[in-house]
């Protein structure tokens, strides 16, 4: 039971992650590999403010998306003019620069949470407390996986009014023709920077989920290779829709668990593991490159 | 009155070849004008720059007496300046009528009689052309005729003082081409519309004032019989006028 609910944990959280990469991705049209620095954006910012600051839930999850969404403005402002190559290019250079501030933040011999040693460079924050929401402790494996899927509902449901709203008509037109749409008058820097916002806010969610049930968050959760993991997501399940994201999290989360029920030594599972991510996405690009349940094939 | 557009001795160059050398043009409301030319000849450079695609290196464009050289095309648009593209601009996975919504998704446009008067155009449009029937299907199940119909339909729902409409005959048929210049003719009554086209029979119908264009500069202006019969205009259209005229 605790197995169903630790992976139904996981999976509220991929699904946040996969939807919240979609608004860009999927709707917007721009391939984005920082997604996973925003992620740990809000896991680091919500660790420093129950260990640290002694914050409860609510507030750390505030101060979580306020600065991812205030951070997303180093991937939003730079990255407006370009598309393809170049984007792609941007999104990589925040990455790698938010990987290594969290990587680097440190210091021996100083507080946690000081100028000096914030984020505790590679060896992350332990003891995150469990949540608390008005005296209700989320201490139990149960209780914690009820919050996530709590957490991932009102994620799900507000990109879901979001992308069935005008605003998410016209990042679809974005996606098409930026040019047309800028010659209809629409402010295309601005409709960036929301979607941005949003992408990163709800990063930030996850980054909270992740952090609160683990206890502990270090600058892996920053890498390139879960940003990587989370654009597979989207590949496999397919974008530009509010299925794709829930079906590519549910397949890459489930396959690894399937593989880890086969009879094979730890080792050679991990790598039969990465052959079946590297064989999956081969199949689904070669023949259904929408993905199982997408709308948009990237170009 | 001031001009619905005026356009000062604007040059452009790609890197340090001049594809815009120094065209004027001015334009009121109510008129139609042409701009032909052999293909290479700045024509669509030529719409890039009135629509903030491109910035002019010198010169100065004007729409409605407001000085537009500077601003970025989206500002433009909301000054009153529609547009459609030689390539069709259509954005998938919506529909008909969610297309013909996107110009007020994109900005805010109050009612007015003006409005009124664009949507009552390009209701005739897709009455005649057929798209009416059809407001509720996505745009992936239109020809590419009707796209082309629905490009100019919604650069009117803009309602806007200039609309600049680059080759809007292409890829579309005999019963299509009367609905479109009927159109063009209605959405002339309330806008100056600047045409770029190579059928030139569906051109002459609809405008009083055509300009050639020829490696970058005007090379004839006026009225588009005379224009036509001209030795040099014809030169240039056969390749045979290979130097600059004013060189």
């Amino acid at each position: 039971m605790s197995y169903a609910l630790h992976l139904l944990i996981y999976l509220s959280m991929y699904v946040v992650l996969a939807q919240s990469l979609n608004l860009v991705v999927g709707y917007m049209g721009r391939l984005n590999l920082a997604h996973a620095g925003f992620v740990a954006v809000g896991a680091y910012a919500y660790a420093l403010a129950t260990v640290v600051l002694g914050w409860t839930f609510l507030p750390g999850l505030l101060l979580a998306v306020t600065l991812a969404v205030a951070l997303s403005l180093l991937l939003s402002l730079p990255s407006w003019r370009f598309r393809g190559d170049f984007f792609i290019m941007i999104t990589l250079v925040v990455q790698a620069l938010l990987y290594g501030v969290i990587h680097n933040w440190t210091s021996p011999g100083a507080d946690l949470g000081s100028l000096a040693n914030l984020t505790n460079g590679p060896f992350g924050i332990a003891g995150i407390p469990k949540p608390a929401i008005s005296g209700i402790q989320f201490d139990t494996i149960g209780r914690m996986a009820a919050l996530s899927v709590a957490l991932a509902g009102i994620c799900t449901a507000l990109t879901l009014r979001l992308t069935s709203s005008p605003w998410g008509r016209l990042l679809k037109c974005l996606r098409d023709d930026e040019l047309a749409l800028r010659g209809l008058g629409k402010d295309v820097r601005r409709l960036k920077v929301q979607a941005f916002a949003f992408c990163c806010g709800l990063a930030a969610v996850g980054g909270v989920i992740y952090a609160s049930y683990v206890s502990y968050v270090d600058p892996t959760t920053a890498s390139l290779d879960e940003s990587i993991l989370l654009l597979c997501m989207l590949c496999v399940g397919g974008m530009g829709n509010f299925r794709g994201p829930m079906a590519g999290a549910l397949v890459l989360l489930l396959l690894p668990e399937l593989l880890r029920m086969t009879p094979m030594p730890q080792a050679v599972a991990a790598n039969v593991r990465l052959m079946a991510y590297g064989l999956l996405l081969i199949v689904i690009v070669h023949f259904r490159p929408q993905g199982l349940a997408g709308d948009y094939r990237l170009e | 009155m001031k001009p619905a557009i005026e356009v000062e001795e604007i040059s452009f160059s790609f890197g340090g070849f001049r594809v815009i050398d120094g065209i004027s043009l001015s334009g009121n409301d109510g008129e139609t004008l042409g701009i032909i030319g052999p293909n290479g000849s700045g024509k669509s450079t030529f719409f890039d720059l009135l629509s903030g695609f491109r910035t002019a290196e010198s010169g100065r464009i004007r729409l409605n007496g407001r000085d537009v050289t500077r601003m970025a095309p989206e500002v433009r648009a909301s000054h009153g300046l529609g547009r459609t593209f030689q390539r069709t601009a259509a954005f998938y996975g919506l529909t008909v009528a969610e297309h013909l919504r996107i110009p007020r998704l994109a900005r805010r446009m109050p009612a007015s009689d003006r409005v009124a008067a664009a949507y009552q155009i390009v209701e005739e449009l897709l009455g005649r052309t057929g798209i009416g029937e059809r407001q509720h299907e996505p745009v992936e199940s239109l020809a590419a005729g009707e796209c082309r119909i629905l490009d100019l339909a919604r650069a009117i729902t803009q309602a806007p003082c200039v609309i600049l409409l680059d080759e809007p005959f292409a890829g579309i048929d005999g019963a299509q081409e009367k609905a479109v210049t009927t159109c063009i003719r209605q959405a002339s009554t309330m806008a100056c519309v600047i045409l770029v086209e190579h059928r030139l029979e569906a051109l002459l119908s609809l405008v009083g004032r055509v300009l050639v264009f020829h490696q970058g500069r005007v090379l004839a202006t006026g009225d588009p019989s005379e224009v036509l019969n001209r030795g040099e205009v014809l030169r240039a259209y056969r390749g045979e006028l290979r130097e600059s005229p004013s060189s």
